[in-house]
């Protein structure tokens, strides 16, 4: 009797590279490479487009696009694409501050609630709902009137009702990993309650993050210029696409298009780019669907 | 079920509990003193030190709180100093106006996300699938004042099919009498047909773009509630059975997932306070939303103080409602349900 050698052919399981997504979803990567011209756009953009967003010229006054002004001047002769490219670097960073922010803060309270449990998670559920009822917005507004109204309010104010969003989703999953039979067994082994916390815990919650920080971020954008296009967001001269669509809006109506029109393209851009970017990202990184949206 | 319906009332009441602290701390405590703000600044100190007095504002913070919340339930909701009305008087004019803006547009927003979604899942191709969430990712993408500003231009300006941002009824046309407050259910009731039409005239452009976000989100939630249905073991009995793909799709998929929109559209309406009010702005549309931004820009603390806590007892009790209102319809969402 011939031993039948086994063959076993240990082929190591080949991990995909992490961007092979981007092969597979091209609307993905067009969404992605986008949003990511419109940021090096606005974050370089000032070096090479050397105009002062804040130079006044009176001698070009509401000059619709031309090769010397792209996106045309306002009405103090102001270069609009200056302006937007200033006012989109202001947006942006906000943003992105807002949902590290709320990503950082929610995520640290959804893991002592989760881990924790008792009164610290009935505290930090109470506190999520109490804010979470107030509209984003007008708790931003009410913030930045009683602070000084600017961009440094309106982000104190949007990160204030961005982190309950991160702690109610990741809050539950926390939970949901700790009744898990490898975090049980590990705990029965007797690790750490931080090496469980860090180790197993946390990195299940990265992609949740993601997906809630590209939710975040736009809707935190949308909020901001409409701090700013109500004047409790950035304050003139500070350009700020938000702040811009306020100044252009008299223009709007009576054919000056341009002033208002480019800023809001931009916000339109950004925040659809980002939202069909965590449409597509969520079928990457969420595959069983099971986080709800966060807004 | 009884135990369901009191624990969420009891996180009902602790989160409108948590939310009356927050309005009244961050409104009475941050921004210093609130009588400078009232008295303006050429006040002098005297002046300044009898307006603390008489607001109370050299009480203890408990004593405040507890004055406050006492004339709240009284119905007492403060004075406006900025348009010298008490602010009870302000809400109760504008309500029914963002009442009215907001009810048309979830309406608007419910119909064409279900149309849509069904229409998008219905149809088996790829194309309108992906065309409806390009719309969705689309409305959720817009600021919606600077779409405001589009559509004036577009339709008002330079199409003139609708009315530019006068309110609610054009100039010289007579308010109908007041029953509801809302022109349009008003005007019905009183059989003022001309005032009627005008008043929607006036209401559809601004509810269509408040609708917009609402949309997006509902669309999205409805297609995947869809997709998953059609998945169910039912709708391939069904089809075995001989039925058709429309009666089948119409008559039990369809409806399976509305209840779901249920919790979803109540608490988008809750929202629309902050949904309607930067369209209310653009639009001069006299509501509790243009009320507000201009008691923010004018510091008048009472109003806002009112506006907020409205907003998140509207937002509570609505969504409340919703779960009281799903419990009711679906038992296995019911507390300790397995």
């Amino acid at each position: 009797m011939t031993a039948i050698a086994a063959p076993q052919a240990v082929v190591p399981a080949r991990r995909r590279p992490f961007t092979s997504f981007l092969k597979r979803d091209r609307r993905l990567t067009l969404a992605l490479s986008l949003l990511a011209a419109l940021v090096v756009l606005t974050l370089l953009g000032p070096l090479l487009w050397r105009v002062q967003p804040e130079a006044i010229n009176l001698g070009a006054v509401l000059q619709s696009p031309s090769f010397a002004h792209p996106m045309g001047t306002d009405d103090t002769g102001r270069d609009v694409m200056s302006r937007f490219l200033a006012g989109g670097q202001t947006s942006i960073l906000a943003g992105l501050t807002i949902a590290l922010i709320g990503a950082i803060v929610g995520c640290v309270a959804a893991l002592l609630a989760g881990s924790m449990r008792g009164w610290v998670d009935t505290l930090f559920t109470w506190l999520t709902n109490s804010i979470l009822c107030f509209p984003a917005i007008l708790l931003a507004m009410a913030i930045a009137m009683a602070l000084k109204p600017g961009v440094t309010a309106a982000v104190i104010g949007l990160s204030l009702h961005s982190f309950p969003w991160y702690m109610r989703t990741l809050r539950g999953e926390v939970m949901r990993l700790y009744g898990q039979d490898f975090i049980r067994s590990t705990m029965a082994i007797g690790a750490h309650p931080g090496r469980v916390l860090f180790r197993h815990v946390l990195p299940h919650l990265v992609p949740i993050m993601i997906l809630q920080m590209a939710a975040v971020f736009g809707a935190a954008v949308l909020s901001l210029a409409a701090l700013g296009y109500l004047g409790l967001g950035a304050q003139p001269p500070t350009a700020e696409w938000g702040e811009m669509i306020t100044e252009g809006q008299q223009f709007f109506l009576t054919g000056q298009w341009w002033i208002a029109g480019f800023p809001g393209l931009g916000l339109l851009t950004a925040v659809t780019l980002t939202t069909v970017i965590a449409d597509r990202a969520r079928e990457v990184l969420d595959p069983r669907g099971e986080f709800t949206q966060a807004k | 079920m009884t135990s369901t319906l009191l624990k969420r009332l009891g996180v009902a009441l602790a989160t409108i509990f948590g939310a009356s602290i927050f309005t009244f701390v961050l409104l009475r405590k941050v921004p210093g003193d609130p009588a400078r703000a009232i008295a303006g600044d050429t006040a002098t100190e005297e002046t300044i030190a009898a307006l603390r007095k008489s607001m109370g504002l050299d009480d203890n913070l408990f004593v405040q709180y507890g004055n406050y919340m006492g004339s709240l339930l009284r119905g007492d909701f403060g004075f406006s100093y900025s348009t010298g009305n008490s602010v009870g008087t302000l809400l109760g004019q504008r309500l029914p106006a963002t009442l009215e803006l907001g009810l048309l547009s979830v309406i608007i927003a419910i119909v064409a996300a279900v149309l849509a979604a069904s229409f998008a899942v219905y149809s088996r191709r790829r194309w309108p699938d992906q065309a409806v969430r390009f719309a969705s990712s689309l409305a959720m993408g817009s600021p919606p004042f600077w779409i405001a500003l589009l559509a004036l231009m577009v339709f008002s300006i330079q199409l003139g099919i609708f009315p530019g941002p006068e309110g609610r009824l054009s100039p010289g046309m007579l308010k109908p009498p007041n029953i509801t407050g809302m022109f349009t259910v008003d005007s019905l009731l009183a059989g003022q047909w001309a005032t009627f039409a005008n008043a929607a005239w006036h209401l559809l452009l601004p509810a269509t773009i408040v609708a917009l976000g609402p949309f997006a989100f509902l669309s999205r939630l409805y297609r995947n509630q869809l997709r998953g249905t059609l998945r169910e073991t039912f709708v391939a009995v069904s089809q075995s059975h001989g039925l058709r793909r429309l009666p089948v799709f119409r008559r039990h998929v369809a409806p399976h997932g509305l209840l779901s929109l249920l919790p979803a559209a109540s608490l988008l309406f809750a929202d629309l306070l902050a949904g309607s009010l930067l369209v209310e702005k653009v639009f001069g549309w006299p509501g509790v939303g243009s009320m507000t931004a201009d008691a923010i820009i004018q510091k008048d603390f009472a109003v806002v103080q009112a506006v907020l806590l409205l907003a998140a007892v509207l937002y509570v009790v609505v969504s409340l409602l919703a779960d009281l209102l799903l419990t009711a319809a679906d038992p296995r969402t019911r507390v300790g349900a397995r």
